[in-house]
Formats: C-alpha cells, structure tokens, sequence
C-alpha cells in the first residue's frame, strides 16, 4: 500500500513536469514562418480605364491655379500660344534632317490637365490608343515611364514606339512626353513624330524637357490683381490657407524645394524669411520635429518636450503650438528659427520664420499677426 | 492503466492551474492594453495576443518620463488560451460523469449531436442576417432570440437527458471552449482588406495596409504577370540577419539593408545636405527615408504605418543595385508607383506594396456617390454602383453597395468603407474604398454566447426551482 503511494507520487511528479516541459516547448518551439512565393496575377491591362478629360477640362490654368511651368525653348523653336482645341501652348522646332529626306519640324504641344481630370494610367492609354498600342495597366504604366534626368523639375518621361508599318511605305511612329505634376494640375508635353523625325530632335527636345521649372504663379492670389500687387504683399492663398501679409513683409514667388510659399522681410541690415510647407501626417512627430529643428542651429537634441518651451496657440481656428529657438552662443546675430505648427485633415502646416536672432526678436509682432491672421477654408 | 492517466491528466485538470492561468490572462490584457499607447491595435493583436510569448517591456508600466529599461518573457494569448482549453477539457474528462445509461444515454448523445449540428447549420445560413435586415438591425434581435431559442432546444433537451442537472454547466463550459477555439479562427483564417476602385476602373483585389510585401514583377508574358512576393516578416528576418535571400525562379536574390516599420520620406537637396543618398538606383537617389514613430492605437489621427527598405538586388554574385523602397512612392493615394530593374537583361518592376489578395473575379466602380443633407456638407449617405462581374460562376450583374447594407459574395463581405477624394480640396471624389472582410468563424462568438446564456439560465433556474421546492417542504 505505502509502495502504491510513493509509486502514484512519482508518476504524479514526472507528469507535473512533462506539463511543465511541453508548456515551454509550445512557448518557444512556436512562430510563424511565411515564405517567399510566386503566383501568376492578372496584368492590370484587364482593367478598363473609363473615358475622361471630356472637352472642357483642359485649358489655360485657371485664375486658382498656384503653381505653373515655364520653358526655354532650344534655338531656332517658336511657341504659339494654344494652338488646338484642348492646348495650352504649341511649341514647333527646328527643321530637322532626316536621312536626306526633306527637312520636317517637329512640334510639342503642351496640355494641362486639372487633376480631377483622371490619373496618369488613363492619359497613357490614350496616348497608347492613337499610337495604336494596347492599354496597359498599373504594373505596364510603371514599366513606361522613366524619371527625368537633371530635369529643373521632378518630371517623368513616357516614350512609345508604334506598332511596324504593315508595308514598306508607312513609317513607324514614336512619341516621347514628359509630364510635370504642379499643386493643382499635370501638365503634358508631348512630340509625336516618325521615328526618325524623333530620334534627331531627341536631344533638342530632352533639353526642353529638362528646362521645365515651376514657378508660383499671380494667380496664387484670386484677389490680386497682378503679380506686382502680389509682390508688394496682397493676401495671398496657398490651397485652403488664407492670410494676410504684415507690412514690411512681402511674398517672394521664387519656388524653393519643398516650400507652398516664401515670405521675406529685413531690418535693412539683416534678412530672414518665413517658409510655409506642409506635409501629411505628423512627420514623424512632435519630439522629432522639434529635435530636426534644434538640430538645423546645432542644438543638441532633447528626450522630452518638457525641455523645450512650447506654446499653445491657435492658428486658423484650430490648436497649434509655436517653438523658439537660438543657437548655442551670446550674440545676437546668432541664427534663430520661430516656427508653429497646426494639423488639419491629417497633414502638417508648418510656417517657418529663420533669421537672426535679433531680427527674429524685432519681427515677433510681424509673425504674431501673420499667425492670427490665418484662415484655413472649410474650417 | 486508467489509473496511470488519470494521474498523469490530473496536473492538467487543476483548478490552481485554472486560476494561474486567469491571473496571467489578466496580466496580458492589461499589458496588451498599456501598450497601445506606444504601439499600434493590431501590432499589440499579434505582438501580445495571438502569439505564443511576448516579451513585455517594463516601460509601459511607467509614466513615459521615467526611463525603465528591461522587459520580462510572458506567455502570449495563444499559449495562455491553449493551457485554459486542455485545462478545461482534462477537467471534463475526469470530473464530469455521464448520468443517462443505455438507450438514454444513446438517445441524448444523437440528440446532442443532432442540436450542434442544427445550431451551427442555423448561424452558417442567410437567416439571422435576412431577420435582422428586415427589422432594421436592433428591432430584429427580439425575433431572432425567439428562433434561436427554438433552434438551441434540442441540443439543451440533450446535454439535460445525458449529464442531468449538471447540463447546465456543460452548456456554459462549451461556450467558452467555442470562444477559445472562436478565436483561432478568426486569427487564422480572418483576412480584413481594404479594395479602392476608382471611378471608372475595375478591381480584382484587396490589400491589407498593415502589411506590406515586396514584389518582383516580371511582365515579360503577355496574358499575365509573374508576381514574386517576399513577405513583410522574410524582410524583417533579413534586415537583422543581412543574408541574401534567393528569389525562387528568378536569377535575382535580395539583401535588406535596412527596415523601417514606419518611415518618412525627405527629398534630398542637390548639391548636398545632410541627407545623403542611400540607393543607388531607382527613386532613392533623389529621396532618403527615415524612421517615423510607430503609429499607435491612441492616435487620434488613425494614421497607418508605412514602411519602407533599402534593398540591395543582385543577379548572382553581381550586384545590380541598391534601391529604396515604400509605398510612400505612389502615382496616387492607392497606386503604389514601381521601380525598373534590370538582371540578366531582362527588366523587372519592384514595389514594396501593401499585401494583396487577388480575386477570382473582379469589381467595376460605375458610379460612387457622396450625398449630403441639402444646403450643408453633413453626409448623407455613402454608396457604390458596382459591377460584379464572377467568370468562374457566370455572374455578371450590378450591385449598390451602401452604408449599413454590404454586399456578401465569395466568402466576404464588402462594406462601404471610405471614398477617394478628389486631387485638390472642394473637386469631386473620384472613387470608393470597399472594405472586404473574409471571417469564416464570424458565427462562433454568437453560438458561444447564446449557448452561455442558456446553460447560465438553465443551471442557475434549476438550483432556483431546487431551492423553492426546500423552502415548501
């Protein structure tokens, strides 16, 4: 009996720990474990890209548009204001040699499209429609376009060879386009030629595309009522932003990288300017802004914002917050940044105020108005 | 024998074991719960709930002003629902005794057996969602409860006629089993997509935006394109152990450099700045990513996580090039723009795209349409003049997918989820965004619960009745 016992203890302690064991085991012997593979998918040709753009659409920029392009034209090339139902501008070149045939000229016509007016993909298909090309879909579209290269703006070049001529009469067809994406529209410029009126204009004309650059346009301001009353600081309006411009203040339409839009001022001596950007989401957060921005005056960075002096302010009717900022050091010709903040709909606006120190200190009543005078519409 | 396995089930069957387990389960939600400060709902669903160990960092318990390093190694949702089931089901096994004998307890068994099956084939039919959508939602439940309580009847009778008084117990303790096993379910076999249309334009698949994939594209073939998808967890594995991955069927293998789970993207300045290129190739040469803060499961601003990777390809031992890339490069809010590669002279598209689940048919976005109340900008209704269009089954017709009325096909549901807005502020929105959810054991929680229900009602009535009957003697 006494046997039976310790013998039923043993069993029971050698179950306790197999129980024990297996729970370790499924703790640690466990995970998922996803492979790489290949499948076949439908090509994105299957989709059917409904007819947009119907006239009417396409124009001149509209008295809204904030952003348009300008061009150099190569030698010896004349431009013509619109020039067709649905263009903007027609740009014709130079007579080209084309292996001893007779000289022909090689015209780019410009379009602007609204970008409500439908995506890039559909445009393509019907660029590849009147080449007499199949659509493409998602992934083709991606396969035809290239970035352009040291272009003066972000631009993407499409380049299409049609179909062999059935006989030996008919010339194969290329066309080369570049688009360029403002704020407010895509714009198309677009050669379509034999395939040897092409290729000798090609250089001529990568050297138009790559001249392409955005400038902000007087119509950034629909109260204005030309680029000089811009210039001397009318109320312009970037998207759904309204503001006005304090005195002294002016609007510099020069576009810079990543900026909506400059405002300068100086005390004579000094200059600094305001920079308004905006970008979606938190870009990375509060902490992380403002670390980006000690870091651009060399300041170290903080763990928390506790060690920052952080104001709460409103900015066209919703909650923002405003950060001042000087470099290391006593002087006042020190650099200083005085930047705020808001998030609306999900994306950051930021208006930047970069100068001196000391000019930063004489223009705080210039940016507070500025600041309070912010209007977003729709709010 | 009987006995030696009985002896080895007891550990398993114990109530201090039950009791642990509770304890760490309420550790874990409470953990899982503190975490989505910092992390975001459906990392912390997999990182704390459905995994088998979570390390749990002692940070969460601390205001984020104190810094608390170190965390300690707990079992995850998984391993802790696993042991609650053989706990339950070992306890079963050796306390619960079959009352009925003989041709009771053959009879109670079939009519048991039969009761589950009617359950389960009533909650897998079109009735109860037909019953709700004729009262309107809410005003539909009372009805279904009186069907369902019909329904349930014979598989109660049966747990009664075969454990006795102690059905009610039975009935209770299936209905957490049902819940445990509910929820594996859903965590394998769940898949929530997203599926944008737009205006116009034909979809024939969904994807998931909390996970991304790489995939290598060859479209060399007319009719179809080759897809090879290197899975979000591979490219996480391969960014910490920097080994190349081998693409199977493609002279091409990949080395991550570098991983980021959410990312920003910086436009890097000609001409130099502190920002210096990372790829060699591709749009990383004009753009630099950085790391962004996780999304977390407080954010007010629902954002998502986007990732992005610096990825080196090579075709053999040469290497081709050092690309980045993220769904952050897009040629619209749902277009994830792709990157040319070319290895052994033959060019490839490269995207790091949110996971996709294709279709074996396809939807075509007629009409979306956006009403408001007249005279405000107060939504009124969201819907979505859909084409349905199923080759394999020969059905090609025109849906209306609208709010609270989603359309049921293929083993998903599709509900109107969101819209494509128009390019500029005050244009027309120019498409919908569907969301497909595929839950094969959405019906489980229901059974679970009005089978609880009922053994509650059952065993606390008859100790009731028991005790009534007490008092009159």
């Amino acid at each position: 009996m006494h046997q039976t016992t310790r013998k039923r203890l043993g069993v029971r302690k050698i179950a306790n720990r197999t129980t024990c064991c297996l729970i370790v085991m499924m703790l640690y012997a466990c995970g998922e474990q996803e492979q790489v593979h290949t499948y076949s998918s439908p090509k994105d040709s299957t989709v059917a890209v409904a007819p947009f753009a119907p006239s009417g659409v396409m124009g001149a920029p509209t008295m809204t548009d904030a952003q348009a392009f300008v061009w150099e034209l190569p030698d010896g090339w004349e431009e013509e204001s619109g020039g067709g139902p649905m263009r903007f501008a027609t740009l014709t070149g130079g007579a080209v040699e084309t292996g001893g045939e007779a000289a022909s000229k090689i015209t780019v016509t410009v379009a602007r499209l609204p970008s409500r007016a439908g995506s890039l993909l559909a445009n393509v298909n019907r660029w590849q429609g009147q080449m007499g090309l199949a659509d493409v879909g998602e992934t083709g579209l991606t396969e035809l376009l290239h970035p352009l290269e040291s272009g003066a703006s972000p631009g993407t070049v499409v380049d299409l060879l049609g179909p062999a001529p059935a006989d030996s009469e008919g010339q194969q067809e290329r066309m080369i386009a570049a688009i360029f994406k403002s704020r407010d529209a895509t714009w198309f410029f677009k050669a379509r030629a034999g395939l040897d009126v092409i290729a000798a204009a090609e250089p001529e004309l990568m050297d138009l595309f790559r001249s392409v650059r955005s400038v902000e346009t007087a119509h950034t301001n629909p109260h204005a009522h030309s680029t000089s009353a811009l210039l001397d600081g009318g109320p312009p309006s970037i998207g759904p932003l309204r503001y006005e411009v304090p005195e002294g203040w002016r609007f510099d339409p020069q576009p810079r990288t990543a900026r909506l839009g400059t405002l300068v001022f100086s005390d004579g001596s000094a200059s600094g300017d305001l920079a308004i950007t905006r970008f979606p989401g938190d870009v990375g957060g509060e902490l992380a802004n403002v670390n980006r921005w000690r870091g651009q005056l060399g300041l170290s960075p903080v763990a928390d914002l506790n060690q920052q002096i952080v104001s709460d302010i409103q900015i066209g009717g919703l909650p923002g917050k405003s950060y001042r900022f000087a470099a290391a050091g006593e002087g006042p010709m020190r650099p200083g940044i005085v930047v705020a903040s808001v998030m609306r709909n999900g994306q950051s606006w930021f208006f930047k105020m970069t100068g001196s120190d000391l000019l930063l200190g004489d223009q705080v009543e210039n940016y507070n108005l500025f600041i309070a005078s912010i209007h977003f519409d729709g709010n | 024998m009987l006995q030696t396995i009985k002896t080895l089930l007891k550990p398993l069957a114990s109530l201090k074991l039950t009791v642990v387990l509770l304890a760490l389960s309420i550790v874990l939600v409470l953990a899982g719960t503190l975490a989505q400060v910092d992390m975001g709902i459906w990392d912390v669903v997999h990182g704390y709930f459905r995994s088998f160990r979570v390390y749990i960092p002692l940070q969460i318990f601390f205001p984020r002003s104190y810094e608390i390093r170190g965390e300690v190694p707990f079992p995850g949702g998984y391993t802790i629902g696993a042991a609650m089931l053989v706990n339950l089901l070992t306890a079963h096994v050796l306390r619960f005794k079959v009352k009925a004998r003989g041709g009771g307890l053959a009879g109670g068994l079939v009519l048991t057996m039969a009761g589950g099956l009617l359950v389960a084939w009533f909650h897998n039919s079109p009735i109860p969602g037909e019953i709700l959508a004729f009262g309107g939602g809410y005003p539909g439940v009372l009805p279904l409860m009186v069907l369902g309580s019909v329904v349930y009847s014979p598989l109660v009778v049966g747990c009664v006629i075969v454990f006795g008084r102690r059905g009610g117990i039975i009935l209770i303790h299936s209905a957490l089993i049902l819940l445990l096993v509910g929820e594996v379910v859903t965590a394998v076999t769940a898949i929530e997509t997203q599926m944008p249309i737009y205006e116009g334009m034909t979809a024939h698949w969904s994807h998931d935006i909390r996970e991304v994939e790489l995939a290598v594209i060859d479209p060399s073939d007319p009719d179809h394109d080759v897809t090879t998808v290197v899975p979000q967890s591979v490219l996480r594995r391969a960014a910490t152990d920097r080994r190349a991955n081998a693409l199977p069927g493609l002279p091409i293998s990949i080395t991550v450099d570098r991983y980021l789970g959410n990312s920003q993207l910086m436009p890097l300045t000609p001409g130099g700045g502190r920002l210096k290129a990372e790829a060699t190739h591709g749009f990383g040469v004009n753009y630099s990513a950085g790391p962004a803060r996780t999304v977390s499961g407080v954010d007010p601003d629902r954002m998502i996580n986007v990732p992005a990777a610096l990825v080196t390809f090579s075709h053999g031992q040469e290497p081709i090039g050092r690309y980045l890339v993220s769904p952050h490069f897009q040629t619209d809010a749902h277009i994830v723009t792709g990157q040319r590669l070319v290895a052994g002279g033959k060019a490839y598209m490269i995207y790091l795209r949110f996971k996709r689940y294709y279709k074996p048919y396809s939807m075509h976005l007629i009409k979306f349409h956006h009403d408001v109340y007249p005279g405000t900008s107060i939504p009124r209704n969201f819907s979505s003049e859909i084409r349905l269009v199923d080759p394999v089954r020969s059905i090609d017709r025109e849906i209306n997918i609208r709010m609270n009325s989603p359309l049921r096909y293929g083993g998903e549901t599709y509900f109107q989820s969101s819209w494509i807005p128009g390019a500029n502020e005050g244009e027309p929105d120019r498409g919908t965004v569907l969301m497909a959810v595929r839950n094969p054991g959405w019906t489980i929680p229901y059974i679970a619960c009005a089978l609880g229900s009922i053994g509650l009602v059952f065993q606390f009535g008859s100790n009731l009745i028991r005790f009534l009957r007490r008092q009159t003697l």
